[in-house]
C-alpha cells in the first residue's frame, strides 16, 4: 500500500501545492515503495507521451491510438482514483495507478494483481458527470472532447425541433382541400344514367331541381 | 373376409372418382377464370335472345308507351311515356307522367343490355329460358338470371317475333320485384314522320318548349331537343391516367359491381362511371371538389361505415357521399341499399400524411416566397 496515496499521482502530474510537494518529495527520500512507484508511473507518463508524438513524424503508425484518444488515457488515472474515492475508501485511493494500460504490478507491490472483474472498472469513470468530477487540470484532449458533446447535442437538439415545427405547420396548413366547393348536377346525372342503363332519360322527381322551375309546353 | 373383397374395389372405384374430380377441379382452377365454368351453366339460347334484343332495339321501329317502376318497402314510384322509335333517328319521347315531367325530345339508340353488362350477367348470374308468355297482347319469350342458389335475380321478356325487349325486371334476393321497366303498350307502325303535335314525336328541328331554357340541361338536351350520352368516352388508357392523377376510380364495387363504361362531360369535370352486375346499373359520377351541404337539405343524412351519406330515394336511388377532395353520386336503379353502400365503400379520406405534409409546405412556401 502506498503510503502518499493519491498525494503520488498528483505529485507525478505536478498538481501539488508547493508546501504538499515539498513534504511530498520529503518522504520519498525515505521511503523505497512510494520512490519506485513515481519512477514507474514517470516511465509510464513518458512512454505515452512518446507515442503521442510519435504519430506525427512516423509513417508507419496507423495502428496507433489518435493524440486525443492518448491524452484521454493520460488524464484517466485522476478520473480512476476519483471514482474509486466516490465508490467509499475516501481519501485513500486503492488502485493509484490504476489505467486502461495498467503497469504491471511490481514485484514488491503491495497490492495484488487485479483480477479482470476490476479491468472493467475504469470505462466507468469516463461517464461520471462533469460535476463529479475532482479538481481537474488534464491535458486539454478531455475537455474538448466534452464540450463538443454537448454542442452536438443542441445542434441536433435544434435541427430537430425545427423539422417536427416545420412539419407540424405544414400537416396543419395542409389540411384543406385545394378543391372548390360544388353541388352536384343531379338532373344531368339522372338523363346520363338512364341514357347509359337503355331507360327512358326521366329526371328524378324529388330530387330534380329541373321540376321546380316551371316547364311551359312548346308550341 | 367376404366383406372386405367386396368393398374393396368399391373402395378403390371412389378413390379414382375422388382423384379424377380433384384432377378437374385444379384444371379448372389453373385456367383461372373461374366465370368461365360459371358461364357454362348460361344457356346459350338465352344469352342469344338478349344480344338480338340489343340489336332489335336499334333496328325495330315501334311506337307505344314506356313505363318505369320502382319499389320500396312502402311504396312504387311510376314515370310513364309515350314513345316512338325510328331506326336510323333514334327514340323520341313525348312528355310523361308520373314521374319526372319531361319536355318531348329524342335520344339515341339505347339498350338496357349491351354486349359489356351481357358478359357481367352470364359471370354473375346463370341465364337461362323460362315458359314463355304474354306481354303487351304479344307472345314473349322469357329469360331469367338466377343467382347460385336458384332465386331468380331478374327477367326479361322478348317478343317472340321482333326480338325486341318488351319488358324487364329485378328481383331482391327475398323475391320482391325492385324495379320494372319496358313497353306498357307497343305497336310495330312505322311512325308518323311529320306529326303535328306536341308529346308523341314532337317535329325534329323545333327546339321543344323549356328544355332548351333549363338551366343544367344544355348539356344532355341540346337545342333540337336530342337528349345524348356523354361523348367523351374513356378508354383504358385515360382511366389509367385519371388515376394516376388521384381519381379515384374503382375496378369493382361491393355487390359483384364492375365498371363497364366510363365518360366525361363536355366540360371535362365530371366523370361518369358506369358499374353493372348484369342486371343493375349503378352509375357513379364523381366531380372534384367537396360537397356543398347547403343544396343537400331534404337529403336523409346517414352514417355508414364511419362516413357521412346523403341518401334518397325517389323514382331511383341517390346516395351522396364526398371524401379527400371528391364528391361522388351514386344513382341506381338497385335497392337504396345499394346506393348506400356504394357511396360508403368508395374510396375516402386518402390523403397520406406525406401527401398533407408535402401540400402544407407547398402552401407555407408559397406564402414566405415573395417572388410567388
Amino acid at each position: 500500500m502506498s503510503c502518499l496515496g493519491e498525494r503520488l499521482t498528483a505529485l507525478v502530474d505536478g498538481e501539488l501545492g508547493h508546501e504538499e510537494r515539498d513534504r511530498a518529495l520529503a518522504h520519498l527520500a525515505r521511503c523505497d515503495r512510494c520512490r519506485s512507484e513515481v519512477a514507474s508511473l514517470r516511465m509510464l507518463k513518458g512512454r505515452l507521451r512518446e507515442l503521442a508524438e510519435q504519430p506525427a513524424r512516423d509513417e508507419g503508425a496507423g495502428d496507433l491510438p489518435s493524440s486525443d484518444f492518448l491524452s484521454r488515457l493520460l488524464s484517466m488515472p485522476a478520473a480512476a482514483s476519483a471514482a474509486s474515492g466516490d465508490a467509499g475508501s475516501g481519501d485513500v485511493a486503492t488502485e493509484p495507478t490504476g489505467g486502461p494500460l495498467g503497469t504491471a504490478p511490481t514485484p514488491d507491490s503491495p497490492w495484488p494483481p487485479r483480477s479482470p472483474v476490476r479491468h472493467a472498472r475504469p470505462a466507468r469513470p469516463l461517464r461520471t458527470s462533469p460535476v463529479a468530477r475532482p479538481r481537474d487540470t488534464r491535458p486539454a484532449g478531455r475537455a474538448v472532447a466534452l464540450q463538443v458533446q454537448p454542442r452536438r447535442r443542441y445542434l441536433v437538439m435544434g435541427a430537430a425541433t425545427l423539422f417536427l415545427g416545420l412539419g407540424a405547420a405544414s400537416y396543419a396548413v395542409g389540411g384543406g382541400d385545394e378543391a372548390p366547393t360544388i353541388s352536384p348536377a343531379f338532373d344531368k346525372h339522372a338523363v346520363e344514367h338512364a341514357l347509359t342503363s337503355g331507360d327512358a332519360p326521366v329526371t328524378d322527381p324529388l330530387t330534380d331541381p329541373v321540376n321546380q322551375v316551371q316547364v311551359s309546353p312548346g308550341p | 373376409m367376404i366383406a372386405r373383397t367386396v368393398t374393396r374395389p368399391g373402395r378403390r372405384r371412389s378413390v379414382l372418382v375422388c382423384g379424377l374430380a380433384g384432377l378437374l377441379a385444379l384444371a379448372a382452377a389453373l385456367s383461372g377464370d373461374p366465370a368461365a365454368t360459371r358461364r357454362a351453366r348460361s344457356d346459350p339460347g338465352a344469352v342469344g335472345l338478349l344480344r338480338a334484343a340489343a340489336d332489335a332495339a336499334r333496328r325495330v321501329p315501334y311506337e307505344g308507351r314506356r313505363f318505369f317502376t320502382t319499389w320500396n318497402r312502402s311504396r312504387s314510384s311510376t314515370f310513364s311515356a309515350a314513345v316512338s322509335h325510328t331506326p336510323g333517328d333514334g327514340v323520341r319521347y313525348g312528355s310523361g307522367t308520373g314521374g319526372g315531367i319531361w319536355p318531348a325530345h329524342t335520344v339515341q339508340d339505347t339498350a338496357a343490355v349491351t354486349r359489356a353488362t351481357l358478359d357481367l350477367l352470364t359471370r354473375n348470374y346463370s341465364v337461362i329460358r323460362a315458359a314463355d308468355t304474354a306481354v303487351c297482347g304479344r307472345r314473349a319469350r322469357v329469360v331469367e338470371a338466377r343467382r347460385e342458389d336458384g332465386s331468380p335475380a331478374g327477367r326479361f321478356w322478348v317478343d317472340a317475333e321482333t326480338g325486341l325487349m318488351l319488358r324487364r325486371e329485378l328481383i331482391d334476393a327475398t323475391g320482391r320485384r325492385v324495379v320494372a321497366a319496358g313497353f306498357s303498350e307497343i305497336s310495330y307502325t312505322v311512325p308518323a314522320k311529320e306529326p303535328g303535335s306536341y308529346g308523341l314525336g314532337a317535329p325534329r328541328g323545333v327546339p321543344p318548349g323549356g328544355t332548351a331554357r333549363l338551366p343544367g340541361l344544355a348539356e344532355t338536351t341540346s337545342a333540337t331537343g336530342t337528349a345524348t350520352v356523354w361523348d367523351d368516352r374513356l378508354d383504358r388508357a385515360e382511366l389509367a391516367g385519371l388515376r394516376d392523377e388521384g381519381w379515384p376510380v374503382p375496378r369493382d364495387l361491393p355487390g359483384r359491381l364492375s365498371l363497364h363504361d366510363a365518360r366525361r362531360d363536355s366540360v371535362g369535370d365530371t366523370v361518369h362511371l358506369s358499374y353493372s352486375d348484369g342486371l343493375a346499373a349503378v352509375s357513379v359520377f364523381v366531380q372534384r371538389g367537396t360537397l356543398d351541404q347547403r343544396v343537400m337539405s331534404g337529403w336523409q343524412r346517414v352514417v355508414r361505415h364511419g362516413r357521412t351519406v346523403f341518401r334518397r330515394e325517389s323514382l331511383r336511388r341517390w346516395a351522396v357521399s364526398a371524401g379527400d377532395g371528391y364528391v361522388y353520386t351514386v344513382l341506381t336503379d338497385a335497392p337504396q341499399g345499394t346506393a348506400d353502400t356504394v357511396a360508403a365503400s368508395l374510396p375516402h379520406e386518402t390523403t397520406s400524411f406525406g401527401t398533407r405534409v408535402s401540400r402544407g409546405a407547398r402552401r407555407l412556401l408559397s406564402t414566405v416566397n415573395p417572388f410567388d
